[in-house]
């Protein structure tokens, strides 16, 4: 093919743009494309155009678990905050454990719905899952419809869970923890509440039985709160910061 | 380009703050263009678990720098929609034999959204473009529809053929007489 002629160059480009040279065309545009400037404009000037059709696509919201898990890796990569299980020492590279752990947040959206449809199916009756119904020290208030969320936090290769009931409006996670965790040894388990400028400690969770924890009312706003449990020293995180393992992570999605 | 809406000077300052690592602007990158991203993707990938997986790395890559923007490729949001296609793309070859085409009745909208509904777009045109709508609706259909395929269903050209039920050499004939009165078009 003769690349000199005006008309053929811009056809080849809208076709390379369009995705439309394979293989051996494909390889040849591309290298004629580093030598050529003038053929890089007409590339430039069909992504911009063609971009308008992409533009025109109706926004769709990810779900919130792609969003914990990048500023999960983020983090991971960026300061070794929340180191990942295997220390790496290349800064660049991609986290080599992101499959799995996105593999167990998919996992625990999934759980989620359950729960969500599960406790919006008994809101008539209560407003908190039965693990934690007969929790609240003070008298349940049938008026107040406080807005309220839920979420099931499990971790991973244990029986360990938690299920959380969370009233902004009230500063209160209630929480029922259920299963084991035999790996615990002399640490805590500290749940997060993830904003949009990183972890904020909400308190250590219970290993059994049912637990409060006070919840700052700013922390829970929007339709979702991001969580994350990671492993600390007894006591808690020193500082405010996670300094171990994210062990698990998840969502609380609104039911009231 | 002279005068590039707000939103789209706040995604390019954005951008460039994410390239120094700033992870707030990342955060925020994110949250005003996620959801365009994910629709695209969403289109092109047709699988809900591909789609987040796409987004997912593409935020990544940003984040690394293996992807950087510069003005001179454009306005931001075309710039970050260009390069996720691109990139679902390159996806869709690895992923392929998996997938079977879209059916004619979930084949992407022939008609355009009203951009009076999507300020994206509308940004996009204020940029001086936005012809393309007008221009591709002066194509003949079947230009039209291989065109439109192509761009949202990442189609081969023997894929067109297998979708369009027509012969391999019609096929690519629509499509460059297609492209070549879409250039004339946006250039008038």
């Amino acid at each position: 093919m003769k690349y000199n002629n005006l008309k053929l160059r811009q056809l080849l480009a809208a076709e390379y743009v369009l995705g439309l040279l394979r293989g051996r065309a494909r390889r040849r545009f591309e290298r004629l494309l580093r030598a050529d400037a003038g053929l890089r404009t007409e590339v430039t000037y069909w992504e911009v155009r063609f971009s308008e059709f992409a533009a025109q696509i109706s926004p769709v919201a990810p779900p919130p678990a792609v969003w914990l898990n990048l500023q999960h890796r983020v983090q991971a990569g960026n300061n070794k905050v929340v180191p990942l299980r295997r220390p790496t020492t290349a800064q660049e590279a991609p986290a080599p454990q992101a499959a799995p752990l996105w593999r167990i947040i998919a996992g625990l959206a999934a759980a989620l719905i359950v729960v969500a449809v599960i406790v919006s199916g008994q809101r008539g009756a209560r407003q908190t899952p039965p693990a934690v119904a007969t929790a609240p020290a003070s008298p349940p208030t049938p008026t107040a419809a406080a807005t309220a969320y839920v979420a099931l936090l499990k971790l991973p290769e244990a029986t360990m869970q938690w299920t959380l009931s969370l009233t902004p409006e009230r500063g209160a996670i209630s929480v029922a923890a259920s299963g084991e965790y035999a790996q615990l040894g002399e640490h805590s388990l500290e749940l997060w509440v993830i904003t949009a400028t990183g972890p904020v400690s909400v308190g250590l969770l219970p290993v059994s039985g049912v637990g409060h924890l006070k919840l700052p009312a700013e922390l829970a706003t929007g339709e979702t709160v991001m969580l994350a449990v990671t492993l600390e020293p007894v006591g808690g995180a020193p500082n405010g910061k996670p300094t171990g393992p994210v062990l698990t992570s998840g969502t609380a999605i609104k039911v009231g | 380009m002279s005068s590039a809406p707000a939103s789209a000077d706040h995604l390019a300052t954005l951008l460039a703050a994410t390239g120094r690592g700033d992870e707030q602007a990342f955060s925020q990158l994110y949250q005003h263009s996620s959801a365009h991203l994910f629709g695209l993707l969403l289109r092109i990938l047709n699988r809900r678990d591909w789609a987040e997986e796409a987004l997912q790395d593409y935020f990544l890559r940003i984040w690394q720098k293996a992807e950087t923007y510069a003005p001179e490729k454009g306005a931001a949001l075309a710039w970050l929609l260009t390069v996720a296609r691109y990139r679902a793309l390159d996806l869709l070859r690895v992923k392929r034999p998996e997938v079977s085409l879209l059916d004619e009745a979930e084949a992407p909208a022939m008609t355009f959204a009203d951009p009076a509904e999507n300020p994206e777009a509308r940004a996009i045109e204020q940029d001086g473009l936005g012809r393309l709508s007008d221009c591709m609706n002066g194509l003949q259909s079947e230009q039209k529809r291989s065109v439109l395929l192509a761009y949202y269903g990442g189609y081969t050209h023997q894929e067109l053929a297998q979708r369009l039920k027509a012969p391999l050499g019609t096929v690519k004939s629509w499509v460059r007489r297609g492209l070549l009165s879409l250039r004339e078009c946006l250039d008038r």
